[in-house]
């Protein structure tokens, strides 16, 4: 054996490679995340079409273990409690021009809270936050907003998506298994949140479309109806406005379906003034 | 706007994984190059008996061993090549560091000790979890040899 009196130098570029990581790295992530959206748009559409089969006393008995935390809060004043009941008043009015299942039992709740917001949730539970009220200066405003929360629950928006939620965790689990890491994880529950989110949209509309007939049907006009998302979409600017924008996207072309309905009907309709246990309480 | 935050976050740490990944690799294998060549005299060999003319020779334990880290970058990278297999070309990269770096520091070693042959090399490599086990945190390797060292006699 004749013994080398040097190292030889290594070629380069033999264990490891010398391409720029950044073209397979997007790559891989196209091909993922082309696979979760079309696994997500499969789940979402057959949630929507069965979640709405799920009888509504499911809903109920999942809430009735919350509905204890949520009256047992802090002890409300007498003014608040007021307000709550002027709400609960024009929540069931509003109600009546709404055509839902017999089965289905609607529950107004004011929160206090100072972003402007209202949402609907299992069980028919509706959550109005104090916030939203320096939003609607009549009744016309603030009745739209119900309506449009009586939609969501009317069309068992919340259980479908209790149900893509609960599939689309599942599914991130299942995929990445305990071998993935959590910066793969949460990547594939970033891509499914936007995806989601357009079909909240979709939501959004079918709910806005159940308002506004609820409306028409009560009033016999929409004046006043578009006054809470005019308001919001004037503050931009604010962080309260972005946290709306999350739950609620796209605010201006709503606004502008809404308005393009205002104008088909009479617009020289008079808006009722908001109850005044409602409007003591912004002051 | 939460997943808007969280996406930002994301992008930003890939980012700077990158970058500052992207920028360590190129400038630790232009020293493992510089180093190769001034230890190139050293000479490590995986021959496992000393030949004829090193019979008459002292010898000892010579080791380097080196701990890199891995980047978010390449973490991500590692990840995504998890679900559809193939080469994960990121790691590769950083173990060939690990070992060429760890055999330079092995060298060094056996030139300290004045010995210019060093046979019988072997690699160890390791995993130092600190990442609460999910992936890979950091990587051990280590080079050992059997230095042979001319006696002074």
């Amino acid at each position: 054996m004749n013994r080398v009196k040097q190292n030889p130098k290594i070629p380069e570029n033999i264990n490891a490679s010398a391409e720029n990581p950044l073209s397979e790295f997007a790559l891989m992530l196209a091909g993922v995340i082309v696979a979760i959206v079309i696994f997500v748009v499969i789940i979402s559409f057959s949630i929507g079409l069965l979640a709405p089969l799920a009888p509504f006393s499911w809903e109920q008995r999942i809430t009735e273990l919350y509905s204890q935390s949520i009256d047992t809060g802090e002890i409300e004043s007498a003014e608040f409690k007021a307000a709550e009941q002027a709400l609960i008043e024009l929540g069931n009015e509003v109600s009546q021009s709404i055509d839902y299942p017999e089965d289905m039992v609607f529950h107004f709740h004011l929160m206090e809270e100072s972003t402007p917001n209202a949402f609907a949730t299992l069980g028919g539970h509706i959550f109005v936050t104090t916030g939203l009220l320096r939003y609607t200066s009549t009744e016309n405003a603030l009745a739209m907003v119900l309506a449009h929360e009586m939609g969501h629950i009317k069309y068992r928006h919340p259980i479908q998506a209790l149900g893509r939620g609960v599939l689309f965790q599942l599914m991130a689990v299942l995929i990445t298994g305990n071998q993935g890491s959590t910066a793969v994880q949460s990547l594939l529950s970033q891509a499914g949140m936007l995806t989601l989110l357009s079909f909240n949209r979709d939501m959004e509309r079918e709910a806005d479309a159940e308002a506004v007939s609820a409306l028409l049907k009560r009033y016999g006009h929409l004046a006043g109806s578009d006054e809470f998302f005019s308001r919001m979409l004037a503050e931009q600017g604010s962080t309260e406005w972005l946290e709306m924008f999350q739950t609620h996207p796209d605010v201006e072309t709503r606004l502008t379906e809404i308005q393009q309905q205002m104008d088909s009907v009479e617009t020289q309709s008079v808006t009722i003034p908001l109850d005044v246990r409602l409007s003591a309480l912004i002051d | 706007m939460d997943a808007l935050i969280q996406i930002l976050i994301f992008v930003l740490l890939l980012g700077l994984g990158y970058f500052f990944g992207r920028r360590a690799e190129r400038k630790h294998y232009d020293s493992i190059r510089k180093h190769e060549d001034e230890l190139r005299h050293v000479v490590v060999s995986s021959e496992r008996t000393p030949d004829r003319e090193a019979l008459g020779h002292d010898f000892d334990l010579v080791a380097g061993s080196v701990v890199i880290s891995v980047d978010y970058f390449k973490t991500v990278a590692a990840g995504l090549r998890s679900l559809f297999g193939g080469r994960v070309r990121a790691y590769e990269s950083l173990l060939d560091r690990a070992r060429r770096e760890a055999v330079l520091r092995m060298q060094h070693q056996a030139q300290a000790l004045g010995s210019e042959l060093i046979i019988n090399t072997k690699f160890e490599t390791s995993r130092i979890s600190g990442n609460a086990g999910q992936g890979i945190g950091s990587i051990e390797v280590l080079a050992y040899g059997t230095a042979l060292i001319a006696s002074s006699k």
